[in-house]
C-alpha cells in the first residue's frame, strides 16, 4: 500500500516541477491583472526570475509564481539597465520588419550624410512632434536621418484621419510638413500602415509622442532628443559606448 | 547634573557606531550596490525584504530591492500573487502614516462629520482645479462618514501666489471659512502669521506629493488624486486589494 502513495507523491512533484515558464507567467499574473496579455516571456539575467512583457511592460515574475515587480532591473556590476536593454532589443527585432514603405523618411539632402538614423513615433496633432519636426533641416545637418512612424494618440481625435490624408497624399514628406506646420491635410483615403503602426507602438509599450529611438532600439529622452546638436552628441555617446562593449 | 545630561548623548553615540559596525553584510551590500548606482541616493531604512534573497531599501517615498550579494537591483512595485497585495504599496504606507500621523490636528483643516468612520489626508493647493472639486463637494464627503484633513501643498513652490494665498487662509480669523472661500475662487484677504505651511510642503515631498490633491488613506496609503465621493468610499472599504497599475 506504501508503494502506490510513494508514486503518487513522485507524480504530484513532476506536475508542479513541470509548470513551463509561460504558465508560471500567466498563473501569477491572472491573479494580479486578469485582463492584461502577455506577449513573451523568457529567462531573466536576474537568477530566479522570468522577465515578461505584459501590456507592453516588462514585468519580474520569481519563478515559484508568487512575485511580480512591474518595473526595473539593473546589473549592479557591469552597471547595465536590464530593463531598457531587454526594451531595446524587443523594439530593435519589431521595428527592423518595419519596412521603408511604412515610414516617412527625412534623410540628410545630398552633399550631406547620415552618420546616424532615428525612429521617431509621431502625431500631426501633437505640439512637441510639431516642435521637432520644425528643426529638421538641423537633424539632417546633424547628420542624422529620421524616420517617422505615425502613432496618432487617442487624446488627439481626428489625427488619425489626419495621418491617413498625409499618407495618401501625392507629395508624403512635403504634406507632412505642412500639416506639421498646422495646415490641413484634407480627406484622402488609401491603404495605409496608421492603424497598423498604432498597435505596434502600444504593443511596444510606446508611452507618447514624440518617442524617439536610436537604430539598436534604445530609447531617448525627450530633453536630448528636442535638441539636434544633444541627440547627435548622444548618439555619437552611444555608438562608442556600443564599440567599446563589443 | 553634568553627568545626567550627558550620559544619553554618549549613549547614542556609542549605539551610533555600534550599528555601523555591525552593519549585517547583505545590508552593506545594498548599500554600496545603492551608492555605486546612484550615487547621491539618500539612504532610509535597509531591511529584509519580503522578496526572499533580497533586502529593501527605502530611498525618498520609494523602496528599491537589492539581491543579499549585491549583484542586482528591482525597483519598481513588489505584488505577492498569492495575497494579491502591493508589498511596496504597503511598506511605503506604513513609512508614510508614521510621517503624516506627526502632524497634529492644530495644524491641520479639517472637515469632518459628527462620527467619521475614515480619515483621509488631502495634500491641497488652493489653485488646483481638481482640489476646488473635491472641496466643494466636502459635504458629500462627510455624509459618507469620511472626515477630510487638509494640509497644504503649494504645487508651484515657496515663492508662489499660491503659497502667499494658503499662508493668508491659515492666518484668517476663521480659518475653515478663508479656505472655503478660496477654494470657490476668492482672493484671500492677504494675512501672515507664524504658519505650517512650508513645513507640510516639505512633509509631501518626503512622502512622494507630486502634484495635488494627494490623498492618503488612514493606513497611510496612497490613493492618488481626486475621487468622487462614492468612488472614495468603495476605495476606502476596499484598501489593501492589488491591482497592477493601468488595470
Amino acid at each position: 500500500m506504501r508503494l502506490p502513495l510513494l508514486f503518487a507523491g513522485l507524480l504530484l512533484t513532476v506536475g508542479v516541477s513541470a509548470a513551463t515558464p509561460e504558465e508560471t507567467v500567466r498563473h501569477a499574473m491572472a491573479a494580479l491583472a486578469p485582463n492584461v496579455k502577455i506577449d513573451a516571456v523568457q529567462e531573466s539575467t536576474i537568477p530566479g526570475f522570468y522577465e515578461a512583457i505584459a501590456g507592453g511592460e516588462f514585468v519580474y515574475v520569481s519563478k515559484d509564481g508568487r512575485y511580480v515587480i512591474d518595473g526595473n532591473a539593473y546589473d549592479v556590476a557591469n552597471r547595465r539597465d536590464l530593463t531598457a536593454d531587454a526594451r531595446a532589443k524587443v523594439r530593435k527585432a519589431a521595428l527592423d520588419k518595419i519596412g521603408p514603405d511604412k515610414r516617412i523618411v527625412f534623410a540628410p539632402p545630398a552633399p550631406l550624410t547620415a552618420k546616424h538614423t532615428v525612429i521617431v513615433f509621431t502625431d500631426v496633432d501633437c505640439p512637441y512632434c510639431r516642435a521637432f519636426h520644425k528643426q529638421i533641416a538641423q537633424y539632417n545637418a546633424a547628420g542624422i536621418a529620421v524616420d517617422y512612424l505615425f502613432y496618432p494618440l487617442t487624446i488627439h481625435p481626428g489625427a488619425d484621419k489626419k495621418a491617413e490624408a498625409v499618407w495618401c497624399s501625392q507629395d508624403r514628406p512635403n504634406a507632412f510638413t505642412a500639416a506639421m506646420a498646422g495646415k490641413d491635410p484634407g480627406k484622402a483615403t488609401c491603404p495605409n500602415p496608421v492603424g497598423e503602426l498604432t498597435e505596434l507602438a502600444k504593443s511596444l509599450g510606446i508611452g507618447g509622442t514624440p518617442t524617439v529611438l536610436a537604430d539598436d532600439g534604445s530609447q531617448i529622452a525627450s530633453n536630448i532628443a528636442m535638441y539636434p546638436d544633444k541627440l547627435a552628441a548622444e548618439l555619437d555617446r552611444r555608438e562608442a559606448a556600443a564599440a567599446a562593449h563589443n | 547634573m553634568t553627568l545626567r545630561r550627558c550620559l544619553p548623548l554618549l549613549a547614542f553615540a556609542f549605539a551610533a557606531v555600534f550599528a555601523h559596525a555591525a552593519e549585517k553584510p547583505e545590508d552593506a551590500a545594498a548599500r554600496a550596490a545603492l551608492k555605486g548606482i546612484v550615487p547621491d541616493s539618500k539612504i532610509g531604512a535597509i531591511e529584509a525584504a519580503p522578496l526572499p534573497g533580497y533586502r529593501q531599501v527605502l530611498i525618498g517615498s520609494q523602496i528599491i530591492y537589492v539581491s543579499d550579494d549585491g549583484k542586482y537591483m528591482l525597483s519598481g512595485t513588489l505584488y505577492d500573487a498569492q495575497t494579491k497585495r502591493d508589498l511596496t504599496g504597503s511598506r511605503l504606507a506604513v513609512d508614510h502614516k508614521k510621517k503624516v500621523d506627526a502632524v497634529p490636528a492644530a495644524k491641520r483643516i479639517v472637515f469632518a462629520p459628527a462620527k467619521p468612520k475614515y480619515t483621509i489626508t488631502v495634500f491641497t493647493d488652493i489653485d488646483c482645479g481638481y482640489c476646488r472639486k473635491l472641496h466643494s463637494q466636502i459635504a458629500e464627503y462627510n455624509k459618507r462618514g469620511i472626515e477630510v484633513d487638509y494640509l497644504f501643498f503649494p504645487r508651484s513652490g515657496l515663492n508662489s501666489p499660491s503659497y502667499d494665498k494658503a499662508v493668508s487662509v491659515w492666518c484668517a480669523k476663521d480659518r475653515k471659512t478663508a479656505f472655503t472661500d478660496a477654494k470657490a475662487g476668492k482672493t484671500p484677504a492677504p494675512a501672515k502669521c507664524d504658519n505650517p505651511v512650508a513645513d507640510e510642503y516639505k512633509l509631501g515631498a518626503q512622502v512622494g506629493v507630486d502634484g495635488t490633491p494627494t490623498i492618503f488613506a488612514p493606513d497611510g496609503t496612497k490613493i492618488g488624486g481626486y475621487l468622487s465621493p462614492n468612488e472614495m468610499l468603495a476605495k476606502l472599504e476596499n484598501l489593501g486589494k492589488a491591482t497592477l497599475a493601468g488595470n
